[in-house]
């Protein structure tokens, strides 16, 4: 059983102006995925969607065996305790005005979780290679790069099954960006991450697999080092060969 | 004689250093690429060449622009300088082009200054030739269209291309791009890329190109400057530069670089 699967999923703004197009693919528990496309391709829909901000004009999304519904509390809830999600701007995903260990409590608290906090705090700030003395201070205090290790450890204290990440490290200097990177390889060994973003090289060095999305349709999918070697659609190859590379020595 | 020339570059705000000690040259169809990560100087250097920096930030050093000293020169003295000699495309073409006023129009304004500046007369059938060939020469489709269109009738990579044909319009000696493709889609970037070696080999101009991106400076320059924290770290040939760099920092931004590309691997 996937962890999450879109079953012909269509949604539109309105009847004419349809964004998504009969998409279907599936997440397993522990496969990396990459999202890729280009601005209009539909990356940030099936983010709302998933996120239960928006609802498929039609096909199913389904959460394990039960479809995903938005208007459940209870469903909500252990939806949200399995995903999490990370955007792209740690400077307008943390509260200002809410210390660090408040902005990580914050699902613990709205997901009802008991037990003492301090302690899944402190070790989701471990787990992100910061120190725990952070917990006591502001998000201004941070550059952009801890800021978003704060943003992963609020995503990641509730033990999810699957990370949502929008755009996660584009809004970051390269040198940090490989940093934040290597931390989600590694904290992808305990979880399966939906990588969304128009970057390849980030996607290629996270995910397993990848999908192609063009205009609200996909594509491609499958293997991310079969699709690489080996792009079957126009649109794929004409991505491909647009990413710039690194001279050859 | 070096069309752009920075010698000992210092820009300082509130006591704080953005730019230290910089010096830089670009020469006649040279192509030099400025790589920086946020906070490293790159775009205020820029701004700095055409004298355009911010009124609260003071400047010390040289700026020559064409043998001509940019700093603490009039605006009289700068504006001649602007697009005759210089001409500068920033990363977003919605902010740089007037949003009330539509292409056709926009691209005539640095034209008619530059006939002027030629003591040409202003015919106005040869404007709108002029025009025409220039919305042309950046490949943009449907002229007519997009020279009666506003910017935000047009896509982002048209956008750019409008912002490049009104540079070309001036003819500049050199051509500045800050971050040009940033802002675009991957496969806009590509064309965006191509479109502006070609320009540049084509008409023989200098340009210096400001980025983040490692890949993106390698496609379009041949020799690169790092800055950090508004100093020069290392300056070379690229292929040099990026196959053996020699300064810590241009270490660490190669090898991130060179992680991300080698992910790409089967590609190639």
């Amino acid at each position: 059983m996937s962890l999450i699967s879109f079953d012909a999923v269509s949604f539109g703004y309105s009847s004419q102006q349809q964004v998504l197009h009969d998409v279907s693919f599936k997440i397993e528990a522990g496969v990396n995925v990459g999202l890729v496309g280009e601005s209009g391709s539909g990356k940030s829909t099936i983010l709302k969607l998933l996120l239960g901000l928006a609802r498929p004009s039609s096909g199913a999304i389904r959460f394990g065996n039960e479809a995903l519904e938005p208007g459940n509390r209870d469903f909500m809830r252990r939806y949200r305790r399995a995903v999490q999600a990370v955007f792209q701007d740690p400077y307008s995903s943390l509260d200002p005005r809410q210390k660090v260990e408040a902005i990580i409590a914050e699902p613990l608290r709205a997901l009802g979780i008991s037990g003492p906090r301090r302690p899944a705090i402190e070790a989701a700030l471990r787990d992100v290679g910061l120190p725990t003395d952070a917990i006591s201070r502001y998000p201004h205090e941070f550059s952009g790069g801890q800021r978003q290790r704060i943003a992963i450890a609020r995503a990641i204290v509730a033990r999810p099954q699957l990370i949502l990440a929008d755009e996660a490290v584009s809004a970051l200097d390269l040198s940090t960006r490989i940093r934040i990177v290597e931390l989600v390889r590694d904290l992808s060994k305990a979880m399966a991450i939906l990588f969304v973003s128009h970057d390849l090289g980030v996607v290629a060095s996270l995910c397993e697999e990848i999908i192609i999305l063009e205009r609200g349709r996909i594509v491609e999918s499958g293997r991310t080092s079969e699709i690489l070697a080996r792009p079957q659609h126009p649109y794929t190859q004409k991505l491909l060969a647009s990413v710039p590379r690194m001279p050859v020595p | 004689m070096s069309l752009l020339v920075i010698e000992g570059l210092t820009l300082e705000s509130s006591g704080q250093n953005l730019v230290s000690n910089l010096s830089l040259a670009v020469g006649p169809g040279a192509r030099l690429g400025l790589i920086g990560e946020s906070g490293s100087g790159k775009s205020l250097t820029a701004l700095a060449a055409i004298g355009l920096l911010p009124p609260d930030i003071s400047v010390k050093g040289s700026v020559r622009l064409d043998g001509k000293e940019v700093v603490g020169a009039r605006e009289e003295e700068l504006v001649p300088l602007r697009g005759a000699v210089a001409a500068t495309v920033f990363q977003e073409p919605l902010t740089a082009l007037d949003p009330l006023m539509k292409v056709g129009r926009q691209v005539a304004e640095p034209l008619v200054r530059r006939y002027r500046r030629e003591g040409r007369a202003l015919d106005r059938k040869a404007v709108a030739r002029e025009v025409r060939s220039l919305l042309e020469r950046v490949s943009l489709p449907d002229i007519d269209r997009i020279m009666n269109a506003y910017p935000y009738e047009i896509s982002g990579g048209q956008r750019q291309r409008v912002a490049i044909a009104m540079a070309l319009a001036c003819r500049p000696k050199l051509l500045i791009a800050d971050e040009p493709t940033t802002a675009l889609d991957v496969t806009t970037q590509a064309e965006i890329l191509e479109l502006l070696s070609d320009l540049v080999r084509e008409n023989g101009m200098a340009l210096l190109f400001i980025s983040h991106d490692l890949p993106v400076v390698a496609r379009v320059v041949e020799e690169v400057a790092v800055l950090r924290r508004g100093e020069l770290v290392e300056q070379g040939p690229v292929k040099t530069v990026f196959s053996a760099p020699s300064h810590d920092y241009t270490k660490t931004l190669v090898s991130a670089a060179a992680a991300f590309d080698q992910a790409l691997e089967p590609i190639r």
